[in-house]
């Protein structure tokens, strides 16, 4: 061992520069293992202030609070109790906070009574000072929300001294919000203020209050915060009666839970870098290799023992290894702690980074002893045993691609088992590997039969692939390399352009057109602002509702069900992604239903509508509401109640725009008989009956209204051109009489492969026992905007079979909108009023904020490192090649040189050889990366914000980039060796091989 | 204390019966023949032998790096065909010291002089100071305490090869096993190294089995030794004038030399008959070589078509060629003999332009080398010379007979299926034809090589070494080609120290070394 070692010390000194370039190598690429959990760390950093960010002000805090009115005697005595205990979820600073119940002042306007104990930090004074006394009797208050103070009962002894603003947004959070437009009056002292003797019996709230802790979160780790705050919980709750501990740990651990996703994938591409790794090593341990066998050699002559060879073989390379492996924690250390210091939330950097060391540790062993034990394989591998060597070759391409196999066969991962899959994770590696081996494994015969194909011409080609054939090993484990290299390039450019695609689809998949505006918080209709600001581009009216399809008799699935009209079909970009299958024309021609019998036209202009009465005989005594409704051209429905005047039953008609029709009329018990009813049932009654009579109405106004097609499932109907005869009886809701609503067809849908394997024909529950039929025409794998379970049918049908059952129940409230020229300009008009009132999704932003989302960057990025990294060493690896062909083949090309070939062929003989070496590493490479990237976008549901991408991720190959990437490296890779065989055989006289003194 | 018996030391090397096959693509050849040896202890053998005769391969197995295929081989007492690998390795680290042909196998350029022979005593288990003192004890009983502190880069050829004598016998061993220890070094740097072995050998009381091709090795050997396809064949005492006797061997197998054979008119077969005097072998039956037109008259001689003028040349100030003329002409066939480090190699590079020298002038198809650069000295050669070395050039994923076809294209020659069906058939290659170079066995890749050379058309043929790698017959194949070649025009010059070839030379270039 002592004549091993000292050999070793002196090898390491004796010419360092190749031990050097190893752990470089080793370096490199161990390095981002670490950068791999340093952007995990960061983008959980990241998610977790996105998290915190996301949440509404009042609920970024942790608080405990009683659930009732406390004796505030032992709010005292709990205080040191509570504060302890959110001292341990936060460091911030605990503060403490009440709130009387809302309470009204001499003038009828409400206004609430609190107080804080930090309230000179959470105001400022604007006028008069900060409350300074708080007794029983007398308490000092400060307003805000308001300048005019309450009217105030002087026997309530508060007493406003000033006003102010409020500076601190957690000043009264969560439960103690008393919402934005109350006038508060705050005191300063909440222990104080609770026992104000003239409120004592009115209830409040009261408790403790701190902010969030980002730190403490990040510190702990979310799923651990969440622990320790339910152990926090539990502690306080056991010790203080009726306490309640409020933390949003749902929205942090959703949130977390992404992360986490996240970072299966990050670990995906940590893994991807093993193979980069051993490929490397085993490059550098086929080029000291021929050295070894020497020194080897020598040994055993020298009498040393298999053990001791072994030995030898493993410590030079094992220090390198264990340098290289060193310098690539502190490599990525440094990195980590550069990230984390640029990063604007200023997590702790040198926590964060010795963390992300500590979290790579184990794959930085694994890797770095797998490439000592690989390194010494590589040099004590007798040359005798070649060929085992090819059958150990066969035999890991063989179990590598069956494990891949069978990995891929176990089928998708879910979004938050990634990480913690190995064999998800292991996927890359395997199919790099396989990959590797393969074209290793082939490049020898398939060189060999080109070699025997190529042009008498071609010398310098044929006499590269002569020589990479007679001694394979440098070239078979650079072109494996290589491919490995390649593959994880293109793996990591087409994976990057198939999350970028991804999130694009996910925009459009949330957002069909360029922008899907909806009723927004103050119930702004967006159907009626179209209708009074018609946006420039095309917009089209959506209806949207929810239904029940019935899976067995008791029960049933909800459905969201789509009216939509062929514009919106069109509008619906990225066709081939969101929905997957068919063309918005097939699906409209799919959908679309011969168009019942219309309405009743209304003249345009009209104020009012009046239908002429020509009978009206009530068998019962009461009052019916009679309501007409009228459905505008883009779909919208307003009823209009008619009062019976002058012989006609009459009501004012909205401006509803042209082409307005009559489409329904109701009858509806008056909500005072109703009353009137119900109370006489409830005492007992049983004469109450339902209010029945017969209506007999003549023909409107209008050249071509006619009740021709009128009718009703409630009610007898007799319809004819100039009358409209209902003879009713009111026991349901309402009675409806609409054109073609007895024959009406059912509606045509497309809908998903689970609703459609319900039956061709479908009862869709729309509540209160009202059901619509629907006809399945066909089936989608998935539309825009609707989750799993959907129905797609023709807006102007869906709605006539809603209104059927419901006028009104018909109408859109949700509208798609396109911008043919700039969505821009559509975004910057839906942002001003009276856009604004409505809520507004545009693609564009989805997208954006799809794209600039912590764990899609994080990923991004660490792509791109991964892909850089591997370029590098790929390009290293035949610039070696071309160097150490060189040296061991000097006396080849000796002996060509002897047969007359010049120089200049010699040296492009050896460029052939990394051209050799790079074209199939190349293509075999891609292959194996879109392979990669396939099985990755199938296997691994995890889309670039680490949810699960709906729709699901299409492999994509990315615009032209990695290809441009891959050529450019090609090009370099090339260049360097051309730039390195250059300078190859240009001494005067050939260098002497073995040259000696015979 | 007598016992009462004569105690018999038993031999050092003791080899009986041994064979020794290798694999080769096509099949296993036999490098040992079934050879017997026996070197008693503190004996000082020569193996003599041409290329290929199992000289290196009888080293091997005494060296316990390879296993005999068959036999018994009992070195310093231990049975090496029984012996597991432990034992082997034992035997290597105390009782065997190996001397290697290149002194750079045997030192390492990482370690100094002192370290380089300090390290099989530093495998043996020695301290490393313990192990530095006895490596200078060492070097100094050599006479090399002054290279004590030098990197074998720094040593010239006979120095590094005698800090390597000195490495391999540090250790103290008993048997002491020498490949062409003087194969790298000039005549005087030879000597020395001689000198320095056997005082060496004489202190350490060891056996030595000296495998040299150089004949002034047997001045430091008690028995001198020749291997032939095999087989021991003769032996002699280098004191004894005229002693050199057949090797029968313990199965009753003689080889005849060659010479007796052919002055025998012989033979396919011989009787053999008892005489007071001995056995007398009479030829019978055809005569081996009676359709080999092997020329031995001269012949006349076309013009001068290569020619060393007065060249010398030293590497590191040692001389290897030393005022050195020549004149190689059109239809001659030159062999180039003389021992290994002669100058053979250096002389065939120098010719062709692939060697520069240190003085004179060499002058190839009528051009002064001195006055082309590297691409034009190679345009010269593509242009009517050819150069088989013993690297070879075959291309090996091609059949023999595309290689064939491939040397003429990349001249720029028009295909020529009668002169390339006439070559295979001439070196017995037709069967070969369309068969890969890679799967051919080393000989048949020398007449392939040798092929490839005259399939171009040379002016000038340059072969180095071209049948050391196969048996007699071959070699006689070999040889009747590059006569035939010689009697159509071509100007043949071979490096070698084959008979065969030295019997058919025009001319005998014999480099005795400087």
């Amino acid at each position: 061992m002592g004549a091993i070692g000292q050999l070793t010390r002196a090898r390491l000194r004796h010419r360092p520069g190749r031990w050097v370039l190893l752990a470089v190598g080793v370096a490199l690429a161990l390095a981002l293992p670490v950068l791999s959990a340093a952007t995990g760390r960061l983008v959980a950093v990241q998610t977790l202030s996105h998290a915190i960010e996301q949440l509404p002000v009042g609920e970024r805090t942790v608080i405990a609070s009683y659930g009732g009115t406390a004796d505030p005697s032992a709010q005292r005595h709990d205080d040191q109790l509570v504060r302890t205990g959110l001292t341990r979820l936060s460091a911030r600073a605990v503060g403490h906070r009440m709130l009387f119940g809302e309470l009204a002042d001499g003038t009828g306007a409400t206004y609430r009574l609190g107080a804080t104990d930090d309230l000179a930090h959470q105001v400022r004074l604007t006028t008069g000072r900060l409350p300074a006394s708080c007794t029983p009797q007398r308490c000092e208050v400060l307003l805000t929300g308001a300048t005019t103070p309450p009217v105030l009962d002087p026997s309530l002894g508060i007493v406003v001294v000033g006003t102010g603003e409020r500076t601190d947004p957690l000043l009264l959070p969560g439960t103690f919000d008393p919402g934005p437009a109350a006038r508060v009056l705050l005191g300063a002292d909440p222990d104080a203020l609770q026992r104000l003797s003239s409120l004592e019996q009115f209830p409040r709230g009261s408790g403790w209050v701190a902010s969030l802790d980002p730190e403490r979160i990040t510190s702990l780790g979310v799923p651990a915060y969440a622990d320790l705050s339910r152990r926090v919980s539990d502690e306080l709750a056991l010790r203080v009666r009726a306490l309640v501990l409020s933390v949003p740990d749902d929205a942090l651990l959703r949130e977390d839970a992404r992360a986490t996703a996240s970072q299966g994938r990050f670990a995906l591409l940590g893994g991807a870098t093993s193979v980069l790794v051993l490929g490397f090593v085993l490059v550098a341990a086929v080029g000291l290799r021929r050295e070894h066998l020497e020194v080897a050699g020598l040994l055993r002559r020298r009498g040393a023992s298999t053990r001791d060879v072994l030995t030898f073989a493993l410590l030079g390379t094992g220090v390198a290894v264990v340098v290289g492996a060193v310098l690539g924690a502190v490599v990525g250390w440094v990195a980590a702690f550069l990230s984390a210091q640029a990063e604007p939330l200023h997590p702790p950097a040198i926590a964060l980074a010795t963390g992300s060391v500590l979290d790579a540790l184990p794959t930085l062993v694994v890797l770095a002893v797998a490439a000592v034990a690989l390194t010494a394989a590589v040099l004590a591998w007798p040359d005798s045993r070649s060929r085992t060597a090819w059958h150990v070759v066969e035999l890991l391409a063989i179990g590598t691609i069956a494990t891949a196999v069978l990995v891929a066969a176990r089928g998708a991962v879910a979004a938050t088992n990634v990480g913690g899959d190995p064999l998800a994770i292991a996927l890359p590696v395997l199919a790099l590997t396989a990959a590797a081996l393969v074209a290793a494994r082939l490049w020898v015969p398939v060189a060999a039969l080109v070699s025997r194909h190529l042009p008498s011409p071609a010398v310098a080609a044929r006499l590269a692939a002569s020589s990479g054939v007679r001694r394979p090993l440098r070239t078979v484990v650079t072109v494996g390399f290589v491919t490995a290299a390649v593959g994880a390039v293109v793996f990591a450019g087409a994976y990057r352009a198939t999350l970028q695609a991804g999130s694009a689809d996910t925009a459009a998949f949330d957002v069909p057109a360029d922008a899907r505006i909806s009723t927004g918080a103050q119930g702004t209709d967006p159907v009626a602002l179209q209708a009074q600001q018609p946006l420039l581009g095309p917009a089209y009216a959506v209806l949207r509702t929810v239904a029940g399809v019935r899976t067995s008799a008791t029960s049933g699935d909800a459905v969201q069900v789509l009216g939509l009209d062929a514009g919106a079909l069109r509008l619906v970009s990225r066709w081939d992604r969101t929905v997957g299958a068919s063309s918005p024309d097939a699906v409209r021609a799919a959908i679309a239903a011969a168009s019942g019998p219309a309405g009743l036209p209304l003249p345009a202009g009209a104020a009012e509508l009046a239908l002429p009465v020509v009978s009206w005989s009530r068998t019962t005594p009461g009052v019916v509401d009679v309501t007409v409704w009228v459905t505008a051209a883009d779909g919208r429905e307003r009823g209009i109640p008619l009062v019976e005047r002058d012989g006609a039953l009459r009501g004012a008609l909205p401006d509803l725009g042209a082409s307005t029709t009559l489409t329904a009329l109701t009858l509806r018990e008056s909500s005072a008989d109703a009353t009137r009813r119900q109370h006489r049932l409830g005492e007992g009654g049983t004469t109450s009956s339902f209010l029945s009579g017969r209506l007999v109405l003549g023909r409107p106004a209008g050249p071509s209204a006619t009740w021709s097609s009128w009718s009703s499932r409630t009610a007898d109907v007799a319809a004819a051109p100039t009358s409209l005869t209902v003879a009713y009886e009111l026991a349901g809701p309402l009675v409806v009489v609409r054109p073609g609503l007895v024959d009406r067809a059912p509606v045509r849908v497309l809908t998903d492969g689970e609703t459609a394997t319900r039956g061709t024909s479908l009862r869709l529950d729309l509540g209160g026992g009202d059901a619509v039929a629907a006809q399945v025409v066909g089936t989608l794998p998935r539309f825009p905007t609707a989750g799993p379970r959907f129905l797609v049918a023709d807006r102007v049908s869906l709605a006539a079979a809603l209104d059927d059952h419901e006028p009104g129940s018909g109408a859109p409230h949700e509208i798609w909108a396109g911008d043919g020229t700039s969505t821009s300009s559509l975004a910057t008009v839906l942002a001003l009023s009276p856009w604004n009132q409505a809520r507004v999704d545009t693609q564009a932003e989805s997208r954006t904020a799809l794209e600039s989302d912590a764990v899609g960057q994080g990923g991004g990025r660490l792509l791109l490192v991964a892909a850089a990294i591997a370029l590098l060493v790929a390009i290293v690896s035949l610039v070696l090649l071309v160097t150490g062909e060189r040296r061991d083949d000097a006396g080849q090309l000796l002996a060509h040189e002897a047969d007359g070939i010049a120089t200049s062929t010699l040296r492009r003989s050896i460029w052939w050889r990394a051209v050799a070496a790079a074209v199939p590493a190349l293509i075999a490479g891609t292959v194996a990366g879109l392979v990669l990237t396939r099985s990755v976008s199938t296997l691994v549901a995890l889309s670039a914000s680490g949810a699960a991408p709906m729709p699901p991720l299409v492999p994509s190959v990315g615009p032209g980039t990695t290809a441009a990437v891959l050529l450019a490296g090609l090009v370099v890779a090339l260049t360097a060796c051309a730039v390195a065989t250059s300078r190859m055989l240009r001494s005067a006289w050939p260098s002497g091989v073995d040259q000696d003194l015979r | 204390m007598s016992t009462g018996t004569q105690h018999v030391m038993p031999p050092a090397v003791d080899v009986h019966d041994l064979f020794f096959l290798y694999d080769a693509p096509t099949g296993s050849v036999a490098a040992l023949r079934g050879l017997s040896l026996h070197v008693s202890e503190g004996e000082r053998l020569v193996v003599h032998g041409p290329n290929g005769s199992g000289k290196s391969t009888l080293l091997a197995v005494l060296a316990a790096e390879v296993a005999p295929s068959a036999g018994s081989v009992r070195v310093a007492g231990v049975d090496l065909a029984r012996a597991d690998d432990a034992t082997r390795t034992a035997l290597r680290r105390v009782r065997l010291g190996l001397i290697d042909q290149r002194a750079r196998r045997s030192l390492r350029p990482e370690l100094d002089a002192v370290d380089n022979v300090a390290l099989q005593l530093r495998v043996s288990g020695r301290h490393r100071g313990e192990a530095r003192l006895l490596a200078r004890e060492a070097l100094s009983r050599l006479g090399l305490e002054h290279l004590a502190a030098r990197r074998p880069e720094t040593l010239s050829g006979g120095e590094a090869q005698r800090v390597a004598v000195a490495a391999a016998l540090a250790h103290r061993p008993t048997v002491v096993l020498a490949d062409e220890p003087t194969g790298e070094l000039d005549a005087g740097a030879a000597d020395l190294v001689y000198d320095v072995l056997a005082a060496a050998v004489d202190d350490l009381g060891a056996t030595l089995v000296l495998v040299t091709h150089d004949p002034r090795a047997a001045r430091v050997a008690d028995r001198v030794v020749r291997i032939r396809d095999g087989r021991l064949s003769e032996q002699w005492d280098p004191a004894t004038p005229h002693s050199e006797t057949l090797v029968v061997d313990d199965r009753g197998w003689v080889r005849l030399p060659d010479a007796l054979r052919h002055g025998a008119g012989a033979v396919t077969g011989a009787v053999a008959v008892a005489t007071a005097d001995g056995v007398l072998l009479r030829g019978t039956g055809a005569a081996v070589l009676g359709d080999v037109d092997l020329p031995h008259e001269p012949h006349a001689r076309g013009e001068v078509v290569a020619s060393l003028d007065d060249v010398s040349v030293d590497y590191s100030g040692t001389p290897v060629l030393d005022g050195l003329s020549l004149e190689v002409r059109a239809g001659s066939l030159t062999v180039v003999s003389g021992r290994s480090g002669s100058g053979k190699s250096t002389l065939l590079r120098a010719l062709t332009g692939l060697a520069p020298v240190d003085a004179g002038e060499v002058m190839l198809l009528g051009r002064r080398l001195a006055d082309l650069d590297r691409d034009a000295r190679a345009a010269v050669r593509r242009s009517g010379v050819a150069v088989a070395s013993q690297g070879g050039s075959l291309v090996e994923t091609m059949h023999v007979r595309d290689n064939l076809e491939l040397a003429r294209t990349a001249r720029g020659l028009p295909d020529d299926g009668v002169l390339v069906d006439a070559l295979c058939d001439g070196l017995g290659l037709t069967p070969l034809a369309h068969r890969t170079v890679s799967s051919l066995s080393g000989g048949e890749r020398q007449r392939v090589a040798v092929a490839r050379s005259l399939v171009v058309e040379p002016v000038l043929a340059v072969l180095d070494e071209p049948t050391s790698q196969l048996d007699e017959a071959n070699a006689e194949v070999v040889a009747r080609t590059l006569v035939d070649a010689a009697r159509r025009g071509v100007a043949v010059v071979v490096a070698s120290h084959d008979p065969v070839l030295l019997d058919t030379a025009d001319e005998i270039l014999e480099l005795a070394g400087t």
